[in-house]
């Protein structure tokens, strides 16, 4: 049995409800900011609006998901990590793709003896990088580092799925 | 929970591959829909969810924009003031 952070992902995609439920909570955090106050700069108001919207997704999608009370935690902390961090992990990632890839190359050499062992060897291969990989997504997903590799994986697909509609309430607002 | 070393089977995997295609944008899937390994569809994950990063970053953008021009008179600001009365 998965853990899956909730039993309703096919319900949470492409859901009006949900996309509404998190408008809601935005104009209401928005409101609540003081957003449309003349005094503000362009960037206070615009991670003012960014805070909303997170606060607003985070609230629309409950407590069940680790990533929610994660992003929730990490927001009254008054810390914006995801976006914070997004610049310098693009630096990273070229290096790490370059020590990737020759690793795989490593990994890749030896010669094995027999079919049975040349599949054995590809298994082994697949799940490392399954495991690299994974590690790439604990930076990514709010709580991420806390989770074992299951857990992740079903938590990537619920917050992909959430930020979705987190982006279409942010579009009904901004295209109305 | 009890007896997971952490570790996930092979099985578990698949499952989370055909959940994870269905979920990636339509051009991507078309691409990887005979060889997708598991590898490359988390990495197919990981640039969806930081592209979807950008895009709230580009409409949180946007809609600072929209606001500091309150006092003006394009139809979206009157739409944005009034929500947020």
């Amino acid at each position: 049995m998965l853990m899956y952070a909730s039993p309703s992902l096919s319900m949470l995609q492409g859901s009006k409800q949900f996309k509404h439920a998190i408008l809601k909570n935005l104009l209401l955090g928005l409101r609540k900011g003081g957003v449309a106050s003349r005094d503000m700069s362009f960037h206070e108001r615009k991670n003012a609006i960014r805070h909303a919207a997170d606060a607003a997704l985070a609230t629309a999608r409950g407590v069940a998901p680790c990533w929610s009370r994660s992003l929730t935690a990490e927001l009254s902390h008054g810390r914006h990590l995801r976006h914070a961090k997004s610049r310098p992990s693009e630096c990273k990632s070229r290096s790490k793709m370059v020590c990737k890839n020759k690793i795989l190359r490593r990994s890749l050499r030896p010669r094995p003896k027999s079919k049975a062992t040349a599949k054995a060897a590809r298994v082994v291969v697949a799940r490392t990088m399954v495991r690299r990989r994974a590690r790439a997504l604990r930076e990514i997903v709010p709580g991420g580092r806390g989770m074992d590799e299951c857990t992740l994986l079903g938590e990537t697909l619920d917050y992909a799925v959430s930020l979705k509609a987190q982006v279409d309430a942010m579009q009904l607002l901004c295209y109305c | 929970m009890s007896g997971r070393r952490g570790r996930i089977s092979d099985d578990e995997i698949n499952e989370l591959i055909s959940k994870l295609q269905a979920l990636l944008p339509e051009s991507s899937r078309r691409r990887n829909a005979s060889r997708s390994s598991a590898s490359k569809l988390l990495k197919e994950t990981c640039s969806y969810i930081k592209s979807l990063h950008r895009e709230v970053d580009d409409l949180s953008d946007r809609l600072s924009g929209l606001m500091s021009t309150m006092d003006s008179d394009s139809p979206q600001a009157e739409i944005i003031r009034s929500l947020l009365r």
